[in-house]
């Protein structure tokens, strides 16, 4: 083997399975079972990564999520993944990593000069500096970019598959450590649905490096046991590689699996990594605790590890992460860290302890292992790797030197400040926090939803302790479990850090004591404010590690104690999300769930551009080869004047409505009066919010007494659905009348144009067409070709047209038995665009054009529509409040540029001309806007219609309207341009 | 020119008549149905002379718990709402359902449409049935709290279904607006692909 | 994520519902209320801190409306009930 580092026995890798791996372009060998930071220590790699701001060396810190340091980047090219933590990437054979923040190379960085000049780099530096000139942000920007910064992003689209996931259960525990087990266990047994998700790949948590017994067993044989117990379990799933990321209301916890990052060659129709949104009656979380560091000079050095990480390489790994170690605790976990180092052969060279000696410093005596009470390492030394430290005595509480210092030659640093519980789970879930002022930590209180902690996530650091805990969450028992307490003093920073020698508080932002130092002179007490003035715990790992002790130095700086500084907010997620894995199958053409008509396949077919209307995709023209889009519009509009055209209409919304109370129903909806609509007769309406502005129009046909057939806007059926089901099953629940959507039930075709009689008549239909028995605005019922169907005399574009629907599964026919019928006549499919052309030339309004909220149907000229003698409809009042009777409101206008050839764009403003064609100095009161603008084929002739304050006064008057810089003079006219008399619909 | 309107399946593109499958049962089968005749009922639910003359008119009693449905003989009846059901028959039974529907319920605060053309209906069946769906659908499945007979109006992917249970291999049937069935059915395919491309 | 209680479907996400509002608001006489009154009926709502009675609507499930009685501060749901129940009927709430 040619891991110089790693154990011969022991751990839990498999040596028999060797794994190649790459490394900043370096090829290397790992064992299965490894994870990137194992292996490479294992290989006596710990320079991997530079920091952030400072471009510092940095090694590998944790052997967990919370690691700061060792980020690195995974894969190539577009599979690329920035800011990984070498800690939780699993070996696979061809892994390709490297470092992030470094350029050319992390062992020699031309950003480390940062470091060089960091005393003008102090907190707040960038806030500072860059604030003003204010515009001058956007160049600062660029720098700061490329000055400080992670991992750079892949250009390239994701080409992974990911996957979502709905999941419920009793009971869901976050965690597979013992508490975990114990839990799901306990459940399992009750006959509970459990479902327990564990980070990394394998069960056990602390049990696969501690040196633990339970009840007499020892800790891997119990674990053993409980892992063939829950899977004998049929209600329990248990899922690895599987972090629980956020959690939500109502017990909803998201979940990150990851499924295949750990295989070298994933097959292609597997899912890279499943989001799941789990929902459980109750919660536990068990997710165990993070160790914190305790701060001194230098302290980012690489070779400076958290005792437990260090303690996990060994046990677990097989790897020692040095040869000659110092031991850096206060309280007594590192004791046990130094006995587990040395058992796998590492030199401890001393174990510094700030406190009075402890009993468990006797078994560590007696393995020849130097421990020196009331002593503190307050810096560390060395240039890419840590070469030794310095120590020195100090007082009782440790904030004091009290001798002189000397130094400890070593290459590995192992630090306990004491243990956090992980309670950001439990803190999202709103359960309130408490500070334990025996273990020095905060730990879940009182919960505000069906959730408990358990273990070491609860400040239960003995393994029997945490089995105990989880089981009494799972059977919700009330007795509280005692524990025993992890002795320990709280040290946060080391006293008497020499000058030169950073302590870093924040390793990922690159934060240091006296960073927090200034922000505390400078008036920063709010812990919020402090960490963004100093951007403590902004990296990606959320300052796991460091926050903490931000909050212990923040509260000795101000006088406060750490509950009195309070933290942070806890936010998901946990730990970083793939963005992929949140947008699951929501991409490329299912990224909106589009709706198609029957016809839709023809339309692709037959080359259509479209454009989205609501969820529809409509076609907007079907471009001939070679044709440009106005070219394409203007033949369809012609097309329709002067022959026939065909238009797909099946997005236009339906609404059955039947009772005998529909007649009072459509009064109350529609502005206009009703009652006189006879059996086969249309009516056009207009549909009005309280406030009396118009949201939606349409045609309505009567089909039977009390039997009426609603069309609304393509986007609006939905709303319009809404509405009516709102008034009916809230406020008129004494109306007996039923409205039911049949949208998709029918295709419709709307054949328009001088010969839209002629296609009609050519089909084997038993509907009488003639203009005598079918008059405009009426609809007749019959059948087509054998089909059922409904046809309706309607026009939209001022021209003789048929509204023709047949259920859907014939629609497709229909359409291919117009276009054979009208061939003879030159029939030409027509899209949105060229309607919209065809609409305009005779001033018909669109919802959503012409209206925007605002506008009430006086606005729109269209007082005829509004009937005030009928009775209360919905909008009348909002009709009659002042802002709406007043004179000189926006009112809808056609409007035509003295240039016939100009086009304003929508959405241009309109002001007022003064004299000589010129408008006035600024600023200039807006009149009002352009609404629609169209070239018009068969005027020849630019038109546009808009709404202008006081516009039915102005008729005849020039505006001018400003448009990309110039003023174009316009006049404003009646918005209908075309056949002003109906004279072509009526025949 | 074609003397008759020529049907299409609604997954047809511009072509094929017969229905679509994707996958094989051994681990879950996605198959288009063949269109049936549909008809919304709605129904004041306290009327219970009205439910007697829509239980006879339809031949089977119409399923007043709410998440169920009932089916006898070719006629199934979805529950929709309080006041609101959806009868499947045969095709080509529909408008003779509405009419005796219709005639039974004359001069009622009722409504019978025909809705035949709706709706795309889909069968899932086989052993993955359920962890296909629960990619999309946020119903608790599992067998002790949804089997056959059971029935949800929820949303599966973005799209509004109603999705019902059939059979306990597991067998479920979903109906989703016609407009929506492409979107839908490509988006159960691909989800699909997880337990099929093995 | 909510989870609401139609009170039909039952517990659904959020996701299937469309929000309402206000619940149990009078809607004036029309014919008798002023511009204030109308006013008020149109853009006023109560905003409340604390039990709030609100409409739902279940859109992606069975389509009907109910009224909820919701906490907003610990978004707790205390009771769904069918529309026409008044408040009395179904317990505290502001």
């Amino acid at each position: 083997m040619t891991q110089p580092f790693r154990i011969d026995s022991g751990g839990l890798i498999n040596r028999g399975k060797p794994l190649t791996f790459t490394f900043n372009g370096k090829r290397y060998t790992g064992c299965e079972g490894d994870t990137l930071a194992s292996a490479l220590l294992a290989n006596g790699v710990h320079l991997t990564a530079r920091s952030f701001k400072y471009h510092r060396p940095r090694g590998i810190v944790s052997a967990g999520p919370e690691e700061p340091c060792a980020l690195v980047r995974v894969g190539t090219g577009a599979r690329v993944r920035p800011n990984v933590p070498a800690t939780m990437v699993e070996l696979h054979d061809g892994l390709i990593a490297a470092s992030i923040n470094c350029w050319p190379g992390v062992n020699f960085d031309v950003g480390a000069i940062n470091n060089a000049i960091s005393g003008v780099l102090p907190a707040g530096f960038y806030y500072k500096t860059f604030m003003w000139p204010a515009a001058a942000w956007m160049q600062y920007e660029r720098f700061i970019r490329k000055a400080a910064g992670l991992g750079v992003t892949p250009s390239f689209p994701d080409p992974d598959r990911y996957d979502k996931r709905n999941d419920h259960c009793d009971v869901l525990v976050i965690g597979g450590g013992p508490a975990g087990i114990a839990a799901a266990l306990a459940a399992g047994e009750a006959g509970a649905r459990v479902l327990l998700v564990e980070e990394r790949a394998q069960l056990g948590g602390q049990l696969l490096f501690r040196n633990a017994s339970i009840a007499g067993q020892p800790a891997r044989e119990w674990l053993a046991q409980a892992e063939s117990a829950l899977a004998r379990l049929a209600e329990v799933r248990v899922v690895c590689r599987a972090t629980a990321t956020g959690y939500y209301d109502h017990n909803l916890v998201t979940v990150l699996e990851r499924c295949t990052d750990h295989v070298a060659d994933p097959a292609a129709h597997l899912p890279r990594q499943r989001l799941w949104k789990v929902r459980a009656h109750r919660v536990i979380v068990a997710a165990g605790a993070i160790e914190r560091p305790i701060v001194f000079g230098n302290n980012d050095l690489p070779g400076v590890m958290l005792a437990g990480a260090a303690q996990r390489y060994a046990a677990q790994y097989a790897v020692r992460a040095g040869q000659r170690a110092v031991v850096f605790t206060n309280n007594d976990s590192g004791y046990e860290a130094a006995l587990a180092l040395a058992a796998t052969g590492v030199e401890v060279a001393a174990l510094i302890d700030p406190r009075e000696r402890p009993d468990c410093a006797e078994a560590v005596q007696a393995q020849g292992i130097a421990v020196m009470s009331r002593h503190a390492v307050i810096a560390a030394a060395g240039s890419k790797r840590v070469q030794r430290v310095t120590i020195a005595p100090v007082d009782a509480t440790g904030s004091k030197l009290t001798g002189p210092m000397q130094h400890i030659a070593c290459d590995l640093v192992c630090v306990s400040g004491g243990w956090d519980p992980a309670v950001h789970l439990y803190s999202q879930s709103g359960g309130k926090l408490v500070f334990d002022g025996e273990q020095h930590c905060f730990v879940p209180g009182a919960a505000m939803q069906p959730v408990r902690a358990a273990g070491a996530a609860n400040g239960a650091f003995f393994v029997e302790d945490a089995i105990e805990q989880g089981r009494a969450a799972a059977l919700n028992s009330d007795t509280a479990a005692p524990r025993r307490a992890l002795a320990l003093q709280p040290l946060w920073a080391a006293p008497g850090v020499p000058q030169g020698a950073k302590p870093f508080v924040d390793l990922q932002s690159d934060v240091t004591a006296a960073d927090l130092a200034l922000a505390a002179r400078e008036g920063y007490v709010a812990v919020e404010h402090t960490k963004r003035y100093t951007t403590t715990g902004m990296g990606v790992d959320q300052g796991k590690t460091g926050n903490i002790i931000a909050y212990g130095l923040l509260g000795g700086l101000t006088g406060r104690t750490i509950p009195e500084v309070g933290t942070t907010t806890f936010r998901p997620p946990y730990t970083p999300v793939t963005i992929g894995a949140l947008a699951g199958r929501e991409i490329g053409t299912s990224f909106e769930p589009w709706r198609r008509t029957p016809v839709s396949a023809w339309h692709t077919a037959a080359g259509a551009e479209f454009e989205p209307v609501g969820l529809w995709r409509r076609p907007m023209y079907y471009p001939k080869p070679g044709e440009a889009m106005d070219d394409a519009v203007a033949r369809e509009c012609l097309a329709v004047r002067n022959g026939v055209g065909m238009l797909d209409a099946s997005t236009l919304g339906k609404i059955e409505i039947r009772g005998p109370d529909a007649l009072t129903l459509l009064n109350r909806l529609y502005t206009n009066a009703w009652n006189s609509l006879a059996i086969g007769r249309c009516r056009y309406g207009l549909m009005l919010h309280e406030d009396g502005m118009v949201f939606d129009d349409g045609v309505t046909a009567r089909l039977g007494e009390t039997h009426y057939l609603m069309s609304t806007t393509s986007g609006g059926a939905d709303g319009v659905l809404g509405w009516i089901e709102d008034w009916l099953q809230c406020e008129w629940r004494d109306l007996k009348v039923h409205v039911t959507p049949v949208t998709a039930h029918w295709a419709t075709v709307c054949v328009t144009g001088p010969h839209a009689r002629d296609v009609l008549t050519g089909l084997a239909s038993d509907i009488d067409f003639s203009g005598t028995a079918f008059p405009h605005m009426s609809m007749r019922q019959g059948q087509i070709a054998g089909a059922p169907a409904r046809v309706a005399r309607v026009s939209f574009t001022g021209e003789l047209s048929y509204e023709i629907h047949v259920p859907a599964r014939y629609g497709l026919a229909l359409w291919e038995m117009l276009l054979e019928a009208g061939a003879a006549h030159g029939i030409t499919p027509l899209g949105t665009e060229a309607l919209h052309v065809l609409r305009a030339e005779k001033g018909f309004i669109v919802v959503g054009h012409e209206t925007d909220g605002t506008v009430t149907p006086i606005d729109l000229g269209m007082q005829r529509l509004v009937s005030m003698n009928k009775g209360d409809f919905l909008g009348k009042r909002g009709l009659a409040r002042a802002d709406n009777v007043r004179k000189a409101r926006k009112q809808l206008v056609g409007l035509l540029t003295r240039d016939a050839a100009v086009m304003v764009p929508e959405g241009s403003q309109i002001v007022a001309m003064e004299n000589a064609g010129r408008i006035a100095q600024p600023p200039v009161p807006m009149l009002g806007h352009v609404t629609s603008s169209y070239r018009s084929p068969v005027l020849g002739r630019s038109i546009a219609m808009a709404l202008v304050a006081d516009g039915s006064n102005r008729m005849g008057g020039e505006v001018a309207v400003v448009t990309d810089g110039r003023v174009v003079t316009a006049t404003l006219t009646d918005p209908c341009f075309y056949d002003r008399q109906g004279a072509r619909l009526n025949g | 020119m074609a003397e008759h309107l020529r049907a299409r399946s609604v997954l047809a593109d511009a072509g094929g008549e017969v229905p679509r499958m994707f996958g094989d049962a051994a681990a879950v089968r996605l198959t288009e149905v063949p269109p049936a005749g549909a008809i919304v009922l709605r129904l004041d639910a306290a009327d219970a002379s009205a439910l007697q003359q829509a239980r006879e008119a339809l031949g089977i009693q119409l399923p007043l718990t709410p998440n169920t449905w009932h089916g006898e003989g070719d006629i199934t009846v979805l529950w929709q709402a309080y006041d609101e059901w959806l009868a499947l028959t045969a095709d080509g039974r529909q408008t003779e359902m509405a009419a005796r529907l219709t005639q039974a319920l004359a001069g009622r605060h009722a409504a019978v449409t025909d809705v035949s053309d709706l709706h795309a209906e889909f069968l899932i069946e086989g052993p993955v049935g359920r962890d296909l769906l629960r990619k999309g659908c946020a119903v608790d499945l599992h067998p002790r709290v949804f089997g056959t007979g059971h029935l949800a109006l929820t949303a599966l992917a973005r799209v509004r279904v109603v999705l019902w249970q059939t059979g306990d291999a597991p067998a479920y049937r979903l109906r989703v607006e016609r407009s929506h069935a492409r979107y839908l059915w490509d988006w159960l395919a691909d989800a699909g692909g997880e337990f099929i491309d093995g | 994520m909510l989870l609401i209680p139609c009170p039909w479907c039952g517990a659904r996400p959020d996701s299937e519902f469309s929000a309402g509002g206000e619940a149990h608001l009078e809607r004036p006489d029309p014919d008798h209320a002023s511009d204030g009154q109308w006013g008020e009926y149109l853009y006023f709502r109560r905003n409340v801190k604390g039990v709030q009675r609100e409409r739902w609507l279940h859109s992606h499930g069975c389509r009907r409306w109910f009224n909820v009685v919701r906490d907003t501060v610990t978004h707790e749901i205390t009771a769904a009930y069918p529309m026409g129940e008044s408040m009395k009927e179904t317990g505290p709430g502001a």
